[in-house]
């Protein structure tokens, strides 16, 4: 039995103003059955009519062109760039749950190679450029710590404001003192430090190494000898390590005196009452659990950003993309991490 | 007799994530000369200079480094094809954040931090002065030419004295006059100094005036290896209409 050809006699202007009766014509198809196309009535040919019959092509595998002119196959030729290099098909999918767990299997063996390379660092002092954590604990530090205060300041007033009501609603005025005081060291000031790093600090690590790898800076330490991880992460891991409580303690005072002031200021209670009362509750164990979540919060803002730098693949598209992606890395294992923490310590 | 072989490739299939790019290159770059790979844009060239660079692992065969076979699975034979090599890349890749005097001297920094600043700043300065760049050695990448950042990152690749040294497109983006003065240098370096070089250009005029050896590649394979002068003879369809201008590279892939 001879198999049944579908024939299409194309019309004389295939091109994009009659792209319309061109669809319609192709339009129901049949996928199994080959197809042959009547090129002898075409008159006109643009790169819209090429791409209609290219995408035919890869619709039905048994595409055949009948009655084409040299002028309009030379044209198919140079539209389709036969002999260009073409675009793997094969290459796997942007997302799927195998690039997933494969990204996170990455993101903990960065996170074990780093804590080692710190390891041998403060071991042996070597493999660090010079000056190089000095300067990162600048930027991070004294580029973060005004508006780590601002924020801290802010979130202490506005935190006082909404509870100072209610409080003096029932006469518990001085309690203020107690919900500022824990409050604000125990989860608001190492929260509110650790979304401020990831978007400041964060973010500038993944496009300072995403933009390296993109300018082949990440290739050329590699081909020194030198380990790009290792080069690029110690001095900023270490560098987090000490900014961080400056910062927290900075945060916790600026912070806390917000809610003082408001104390103050809407329910008549003196410094010296509110910093008494405050030490009923609040004690070193307090600071020191807020100091460790920060110190936590901010290795994995560096793990996160700088392995979402090192995974940068497309240019300068690829580095804001990462970039974006790092800041909501970071947030998010930080919510999680926060939760975590709090439920341990139930 | 014949000259010394310093990277051998055997039956070297190139790419990424199992796609090959290139298949059953047999690259031989002889020590003391400048053996140039050439083709078109997306051919490969850069991938196999990748390969040779140790960032790339082969699909399948081997490449040999001064007759050691590089295990680009090992940490250990890695650094020793990095301590013998030099790159210059594309775009120069000399870290912003650092001047020029750090910049080149960062191989010596990090590998030998017991070399003294006088004598650290001593052999940049000598390298500098080579690419003639001496007066600029407290100036920053962003504040250099396309031109000098090229040089600047040559010197950077000679500073630990390497066997090889390979570049990625030199003279791309560079004008006639900076990218002569590329190859000037290079001709310089391999005659003083006998560094061997492996460039990958798809430049004609830098090939004419640098090349020893030429590799072109085409459509997934080696289309002509061997001495520059025999280009000339290669019966080879691409060759011609590539280098010998007899009509464009594309035409012949339509034929």
């Amino acid at each position: 039995m001879t198999q049944k050809i579908q024939r299409i006699r194309l019309p004389d202007r295939l091109v994009l103003d009659n792209h319309g009766e061109i669809l319609n014509l192709l339009r129901g198809l049949d996928q199994s059955l080959p197809v042959e196309l009547d090129f002898s009535g075409v008159d006109r040919l643009d790169s819209t009519g090429v791409a209609m019959v290219c995408h035919l092509r890869k619709t039905h595998s048994d595409l055949r062109i009948t009655g084409i002119s040299p002028h309009h196959k030379r044209m198919m030729e140079v539209f389709t760039g036969s002999g260009a290099p073409q675009p793997d098909s094969s290459m796997p999918a942007a997302s799927s749950p195998h690039k997933g767990m494969h990204a996170f299997k990455q993101f903990l063996i960065l996170m074990a190679d780093e804590f080692a390379h710190v390891g041998r660092f403060l071991a042996n002092r070597r493999g660090v450029y010079p000056g190089e954590i000095r300067h990162q604990l600048y930027l991070m530090g004294y580029g973060s710590y005004l508006i780590v205060c601002v924020i801290t300041f802010l979130v202490g007033v506005t935190i006082a404001l909404t509870s100072a009501k209610q409080l003096n609603n029932f006469g518990a005025n001085i309690y203020l003192a107690d919900l500022v005081g824990f409050g604000m060291i125990r989860e608001l000031v190492p929260l509110m430090a650790g979304i401020i790093l990831a978007g400041k600090v964060g973010a500038s690590i993944t496009a300072e190494i995403a933009s390296m790898k993109v300018l082949e800076e990440v290739d050329a330490l590699q081909t020194m000898g030198l380990n790009p991880e290792k080069f690029l992460m110690v001095p900023r891991l270490i560098a987090i390590g000490l900014a961080v409580p400056l910062l927290v303690t900075l945060a916790n005072f600026v912070g806390i005196f917000g809610g003082m002031l408001v104390g103050k200021l809407f329910s008549g209670i003196s410094f010296k009452a509110f910093y008494q009362e405050m030490l009923t509750i609040v004690n070193l164990g307090d600071y020191l659990f807020g100091l460790g979540k920060t110190m936590v919060f901010g290795w994995v803002i560096v793990i996160s950003s700088g392995f979402k730098g090192f995974s940068v693949t497309r240019g300068a598209l690829g580095v804001g993309i990462a970039t974006t992606e790092s800041v909501v890395l970071s947030i998010s294992l930080i919510i999680i991490l926060d939760s975590l923490f709090a439920l341990l310590v139930y | 007799m014949a000259e010394a072989e310093i990277i051998t490739t055997h039956d070297l299939c190139i790419g990424y994530l199992d796609t090959p790019v290139v298949s059953h290159i047999d690259l031989a770059v002889k020590k003391g000369r400048i053996t140039v790979v050439l083709g078109q844009s997306g051919c490969g060239k850069s991938t196999l200079l990748k390969t040779l660079i140790g960032l790339l692992p082969p699909i399948s065969g081997r490449v040999d480094f001064d007759g050691q076979a590089v295990d680009f699975s090992s940490e250990h034979s890695l650094q020793r094809l990095f301590r013998r090599i030099g790159v210059l890349y594309q775009n120069g890749a000399l870290l912003n954040s650092l001047n020029l005097l750090e910049n080149i001297a960062l191989p010596i920094t990090m590998h030998h931090p017991t070399i003294p600043d006088n004598i650290r700043t001593e052999m940049v300065y000598n390298r500098l002065r080579q690419v003639g760049l001496a007066p600029d050695m407290s100036r920053y990448p962003s504040e250099l030419s396309g031109g000098m950042r090229k040089r600047a990152a040559l010197a950077r690749a000679m500073i630990l004295d390497p066997e090889v040294i390979l570049c990625d497109e030199p003279s791309a983006g560079l004008d006639p006059i900076t990218a002569g003065g590329l190859d000037e240098l290079m001709l310089n370096l391999k005659e003083l100094l006998g560094i061997t070089f492996v460039v990958v250009t798809h430049e004609l005029r830098s090939i004419d005036r640098i090349a020893d050896d030429v590799l072109v590649i085409h459509s997934g394979e080696i289309r002509f290896n061997g001495p520059y002068p025999q280009l000339e003879i290669s019966p080879d369809p691409f060759v011609k209409s590539f280098f010998l201008k007899q009509g464009t590279a594309i035409e012949e892939t339509q034929t």
